[in-house]
């Protein structure tokens, strides 16, 4: 037992020995201070009456609590205000996965459109004489890229000129424009899944990296060996390529961020390799093997490789699109195009077989934003394939003038 | 005249009112600041400034038959201003006793009082404040939270913590103690 157990007695009793209540003696400096003071204006109508009648009121009815009121109408407010900004801001769908459909861009006559599928209207995004071509919507939808040059003959021409890459929102307001890059490839041209930049592979083997905010343009320290490039899902700065080093041709991840950082994917050897595309998670790459001879065996595999792993399964089929939620491949398999599982298995037909299918570019076939259908480009033009084998029908009349890129919209 | 028509003539802007009034409750709130201040001179400006607030704002006290709590509260309000006005600088420390009281066992009930000083002083101003209000005002909970302003579930939870505080800062300072006076045996 210590001597503080009875601390509540000890603290009463310590207290008045110490206190000694006196009249202190700046009582008086303190009278004529205030003396000298005004008191302030009255804050209430009820001095005026008589104080029974001011207490009768006070007890009749509680006095308003003005100060919690004053804070919860500024946290309504507040609240109110968070949520107008909230709404006014646009959903937007993420870089990858699953989407809902918006516009479809396309290039026709030297001038870029968009065409709304639902509607079937068609509005103008960019005109005048200089030539603009392959424009790509950004992953989150908002933005729209495309080539401006000064000449153009026909789409192959694009990589024989010099042409800037120019950016534009949605209401087409210019946002950026780089300098002349000369001998684009139009299927190498892609926006990060950040929107910071955008990668175009030109001539002389290079890749270039464009600014999206100020159009700058800086080369990678890597030689390109052509064909389309994917960055990887999660990796904001990380590129999949085809590329050549002092290793050989073949497929490099790089960082583009990070000079010197390329890594081999998946060597040439025998074959060539395609990329294809990125599962959603970035985890595992999808590309085409082609063999160099085209009598051999097993001319041409699709492999969906486990970047952890490095294990891959092989699809008999080529040229694969990888479905936005990332559990099918869109092939082509004996001329035909065919749907697979990204886990393997055989690739089933979808389409007709009398049609030649054009899958083995870029661009050639492609899924819309919610997988519900797939543009593919065939000896007739452009058709709607259904996904699940369905009977594709006549092609819709807005897919008459083209459709290069399909626009992302939050679900 | 009562209390109630000194406020009432005293709401009125009559300063004489007032004076009486600070005639009649002075000796009770500077001995509240000091009480919480531990300082003289600290405790002298917390009076004074609560009683300039007491005769500016007077008009807007609605109930004449709270005059007490509300003076108690500008008390305790001027005496943690003074403290946080001079918190940069150290504040200093009165080891004397504030009165010399008369007691049976003088050594040890000194021994006692400087021990509560010492661990009094641990708390922070306003623990020290509720404790003040308590134990030497007398005021129950429900009357420490009008004081306050605060609910009265807060008020007994904080004098409470007030309490256990205190304890463990007497624990202290009697550890702090015994091992002084263990050295100086060896």
């Amino acid at each position: 037992m210590t001597r503080f157990d009875a601390l509540e007695r000890d603290l009463t009793v310590w207290f008045d020995e110490t206190a000694m209540p006196r009249r202190p003696d700046y009582t008086t400096e303190i009278i004529q201070s205030t003396a000298a003071l005004r008191q302030r204006r009255w804050m209430s109508i009820e001095r005026w009456f008589p104080m029974n009648v001011v207490e009768f009121r006070r007890r009749t009815f509680p006095p308003f609590p003005w100060r919690t009121a004053a804070v919860l109408v500024a946290l309504l407010a507040l609240l109110l205000a968070g949520l107008i900004y909230a709404g006014s801001q646009p959903r937007l769908p993420p870089p990858f996965g699953l989407a809902a459909n918006g516009l479809v861009a396309y290039a026709k006559d030297g001038d870029i459109f968009t065409v709304d599928p639902g509607k079937g209207e068609r509005r103008w995004v960019t005109s005048g004489d200089e030539v603009d071509a392959v424009p790509r919507w950004s992953l989150d939808g908002v933005r729209l890229a495309f080539l401006r040059g000064r000449s153009y003959a026909d789409p192959g021409a694009i990589s024989e000129s010099a042409w800037r890459v120019v950016v534009v929102d949605r209401e087409r307001n210019l946002l950026a424009e780089s300098i002349p890059i000369a001998g684009i490839d139009p299927d190498a041209f892609a926006w990060s899944p950040d929107g910071r930049y955008i990668a175009v592979g030109g001539a002389h083997r290079t890749i270039s990296i464009v600014d999206t905010v100020d159009g700058g343009v800086r080369p990678l320290d890597l030689v390109y060996d052509g064909l389309d490039f994917y960055w990887r899902p999660g990796h904001p700065s990380e590129l999949l390529v085809r590329g050549l080093t002092k290793e050989g041709a073949g497929l490099y991840l790089v960082d583009v961020d990070r000079p010197g950082s390329a890594d081999l994917v998946a060597l040439d050897g025998d074959d060539y390799m395609r990329p294809n595309g990125w599962t959603p998670d970035g985890e595992r790459f999808v590309f085409t093997r082609v063999a160099d001879s085209p009598d051999a065996a097993d001319p041409v595999s699709v492999r969906v490789l486990d970047m952890t792993t490095q294990a891959f399964v092989e699809i008999d089929a080529g040229f694969a699109d990888v479905s936005n939620d990332g559990t099918r491949l869109l092939a082509i398999g004996r001329d035909r195009p065919c749907i697979a599982s990204i886990d393997g298995g055989p690739c089933k037909s979808i389409a007709d077989p009398a049609r030649v299918f054009q899958g083995g570019f870029a661009g050639g076939t492609f899924w819309a934003p919610d997988d519900e259908s797939i543009v593919a480009s065939t000896d007739r033009g452009l058709e709607i394939l259904d996904p699940a084998g369905g009977e594709a029908g006549r092609p819709p009349s807005w897919l008459t003038d083209g459709a290069e890129s399909w626009q992302r919209l939050a679900r | 005249m009562d209390q109630r028509e000194l406020v009432e003539r005293a709401r009125r802007g009559d300063h004489d009112a007032f004076a009486q009034l600070v005639e009649a409750s002075i000796g009770r709130l500077e001995a509240v600041a000091r009480l919480i201040l531990r300082d003289p001179e600290l405790a002298r400006d917390a009076v004074q400034d609560a009683y300039i607030r007491a005769w500016r704002d007077l008009p807007s006290l609605r109930d004449p038959d709270r005059i007490d709590h509300w003076l108690h509260r500008l008390t305790v309000n001027a005496s943690l201003d003074v403290v946080r006005r001079r918190r940069r600088r150290p504040i200093e420390v009165d080891l004397a006793p504030m009165s010399s009281p008369i007691v049976a066992d003088e050594s040890r009930h000194v021994a006692d009082r400087d021990t509560l000083e010492r661990g009094f002083r641990r708390l922070r101003p306003e623990q020290r404040a509720i404790l003040v209000l308590h134990y030497y005002l007398g005021l129950p909970a429900s009357a420490l939270a009008e004081t306050l302003e605060i609910p009265h579930g807060t008020a007994q939870s904080r004098l409470y913590r007030a309490l256990d505080d205190l304890r463990a800062a007497l624990a202290a300072e009697e550890r702090t103690t015994a091992s002084f006076r263990h050295e100086v045996v060896a």
